[in-house]
């Protein structure tokens, strides 16, 4: 029983940890750039939630929408008239603008909101259903729910619509899609505002079920990373079953070692990964 | 165009360098009036901003009701009170850098201490290399004064012994518990409180069925709740600081599972707690360092519910113990400075070990050879149709000690 209770918040969180970590593959993958503003990209989404509750009482899960277009639009801007200057002179100088704007912001939250802890509670929160000894909250269900279609319409969004086929073009090859008339700048910029987006979207559920600060941009980006190592760069199922797959591993971890090496057991299977199989299940080969 | 440009670069940076050295010179010699300075290096934001904002404010208090009062004094002579406080962002490393820069840089006359045993053990170690006297009024983890250091001295009573009495409590009630399961947050106090309960129920005969230390700063924490869940203890109790309190609460009312009795160090402690929580947060206990409802009195400042009332006054909210202790260490400094008659810290110490305060807003107050204030105790609150509710010791409890908890599908 107490393992079917671990299986299941493993894949509860890992439903989030998806989300958190599609958007950073996705801009990897495509335009080569390692968003460290990721992170914070999911604060902001999650504090959209929080004051939208706190001062107009608009439930988080309608207020997505809302974060997500804040963010789509933030997204676009810096991709627009700060990224796009920097993206062919490498990775390393899109490390280092995204790092440092990732300080300016969480800086900025800190001056604006101050350090204390936030979460959004709900007159929901709390409930849930009991199967079998297993309890199940409801808020995380409909968190891992809605998570997961955010995926799968991201998904359909690549494969089906001119410009989700614009994007995953650039995975493929630059110099092609350039030849067939795609304006790389501007798809760099969608990626990226959508990259944002979902990033918005995911820190607007986590505001329902976690507490945070300013300073959880960090940690929220580490998931991303070994998220994007164990699913693969750039793909959105890699994304999924590599998010689902950090939560088991962390939630077993702490039945078995306990919960000091939580962290710690995601890491090493990113090590172990990046030795055994560094693509991670579905992604392609990292660009260098 | 090139050679021009480096030239003006150049220029530039003379003007740069030559500014920021005039800038940093600062405001040092002209004080107009005899004043004493002392600094303090808090947690103002970041995870213990709730708990040193207030004990910023407890040492404002002091600070400003003695300089309404023309200061303190020194040797027959009367200086005003000079705080400077910097923000160590909750953060260890950076509080022994700020602690250096008031020792070197600003050339602070007193310390005044931090908040939480983890930010002042890497004070400590700067001040004591300094030889600057530190009281510290919110850090008692046992470790701080087991490493030979001769110049800190705690107001509080040492960490390990801190639930004690809520252990002696639940004991009392029947069915006797008999299963306990105790974690802490992985960090410097909360492993010395946890670690003295699991001692001291070992020592009656509890059995001791999870004991676990879980990250100081984790998001999650119900995977190991299931885990406790599935042992099923009669009592769980948590050493950590508030935010991981909310956390756990929250938590357990998702798992749907609570235990008999439930304990947090700090958590209730703070109003916000029962604020954020409403009706979830009943039942639950604390260490109470401090309430305004118990029956202490201070020479100077007058009894603990007058404190209250005058902190009410100034920041239109009731103190809690980071408040008074903080209140109180200002108040054993000035004492100390009044018998030592200098400024001088081997002076001040020599004060201090010899002091013997038989009532403070705080109560007792005496040190050994280490530090420690041997005279202090603790007493439990307990969340009660929101409010905190004293429930030991008996003489300033106001509300009966209720076990168990009610189950969460029962509020």
């Amino acid at each position: 029983m107490l393992v079917m209770q671990t299986i299941v918040n493993g894949l509860l969180i890992g439903g989030v940890y998806a989300l958190v970590a599609v958007g950073f593959s996705l801009v990897w993958g495509v335009a080569n750039i390692i968003n460290l503003t990721h992170g914070v990209f999911v604060l902001l989404g999650a504090y959209i939630s929080f004051w939208l509750f706190q001062l107009y009482h608009i439930d988080p899960f309608l207020s997505i929408p809302f974060s997500m277009a804040v963010l789509f639009i933030t997204g676009f801007l810096i991709q627009k008239y700060l990224l796009n200057y920097v993206v062919r002179a490498g990775v390393f100088m899109t490390l280092i603008l995204t790092f440092g704007l990732a300080r300016v912001f969480e800086n900025q939250m800190i001056v604006a909101w101050t350090g204390d802890w936030r979460t959004v509670t709900t007159s929901y929160a709390g409930s849930g259903f009991v199967i079998g000894g297993v309890s199940i909250p409801y808020i995380r269900v409909a968190v891992f729910i809605l998570a997961l279609i955010f995926c799968i319409c991201l998904n359909i969004f690549l494969n089906r619509t001119k410009i989700g086929m614009a994007i995953r073009a650039l995975t493929f090859n630059v110099e092609g899609a350039r030849i067939v008339g795609i304006d790389i700048g501007r798809i760099y910029m969608i990626t990226f505002a959508i990259s944002a987006a979902m990033a918005g979207a995911a820190g607007s559920l986590i505001s329902t079920i976690y507490s945070f600060s300013p300073f959880l941009g960090t940690p929220y980006l580490s998931w991303s990373f070994v998220i994007v190592v164990l699913g693969g760069l750039g793909s959105i199922y890699g994304a999924i079953v590599g998010g689902i797959l950090l939560g088991l591993i962390e939630s077993f971890s702490v039945l078995t070692f306990g919960p000091g090496y939580q962290v710690a057991i995601g890491f090493v299977i990113l090590v172990i990964f990046l030795v055994v199989r560094p693509q991670g299940l579905f992604g392609k080969k990292f660009l260098t | 165009m090139k050679d021009r440009f480096r030239k003006v670069s150049q220029v530039l940076g003379w003007v740069l360098v030559v500014g920021m050295f005039f800038m940093m010179q600062g405001s040092t010699v002209f004080a107009a009036t005899d004043e004493v300075k002392i600094g303090a290096s808090i947690s103002l934001s970041g995870k213990l901003t709730r708990e040193g904002n207030g004990l910023k404010e407890g040492y404002e208090f002091w600070a400003d009701y003695m300089n309404g009062k023309g200061g303190i004094e020194v040797g027959g002579k009367k200086y005003k009170i000079k705080m400077i406080f910097y923000d160590d962002e909750s953060n260890p490393q950076r509080a022994a850098k700020l602690t250096e820069k008031l020792i070197t840089e600003d050339k602070i006359n007193l310390i005044l201490g931090p908040y939480s045993s983890g930010i002042a053990i890497a004070t400590s170690a700067i001040s004591e290399r300094y030889r600057y006297v530190t009281i510290l009024p919110l850090a008692n983890s046992d470790k701080i004064y087991v490493t030979g250091y001769k110049y800190v001295f705690s107001i509080l009573p040492v960490a390990s012994r801190d639930m004690v009495p809520m252990m002696d409590l639940c004991l009392q009630q029947s069915p006797k518990p008999t299963k306990l399961a105790a974690i802490a947050a992985n960090s410097v106090y909360p492993i010395m409180v946890a670690e003295g309960i699991r001692d001291y129920a070992k020592s009656l005969g509890v059995a001791l069925v999870y004991f676990e230390k879980f990250p100081d700063d984790t998001s999650d924490l119900s995977s190991m709740l299931a885990v406790i869940k599935s042992k099923n203890p009669d009592l769980l109790f948590e050493a950590g600081y508030y935010e991981h309190s909310i956390l756990i609460n929250r938590q357990l009312k998702d798992l749907g599972w609570a235990p008999k009795g439930l304990a947090y160090s700090v958590g209730p402690q703070l109003p916000e707690f029962a604020e954020t929580l409403k009706k979830d947060a009943d039942g639950a206990m604390a260490v109470a360092y401090w309430h305004r409802a118990l029956q202490y009195k201070d020479p100077v400042l007058g009894s603990a519910q007058e404190y209250a009332e005058m902190m009410k006054k100034k920041f239109g909210k009731y103190p809690i113990h980071v408040h008074a202790d903080g209140t109180a260490a200002g108040l054993l400094l000035q004492r100390a400075l009044k018998d030592a008659g200098s400024l001088d810290q081997e002076k001040i110490r020599s004060a201090l070990l010899k002091i013997e305060v038989k009532d403070s807003i705080v109560g007792p107050i005496k040190f050994d050879r280490n530090g420690r204030n041997i005279w202090g105790s603790t007493a439990v609150i307990q969340i009660q149709g929101g409010d905190q509710k004293v429930v030991y010791p008996e003489k300033a409890a106001n509300a009966k000690f209720l076990y168990p908890v009610v189950p969460w599908s029962q509020r």
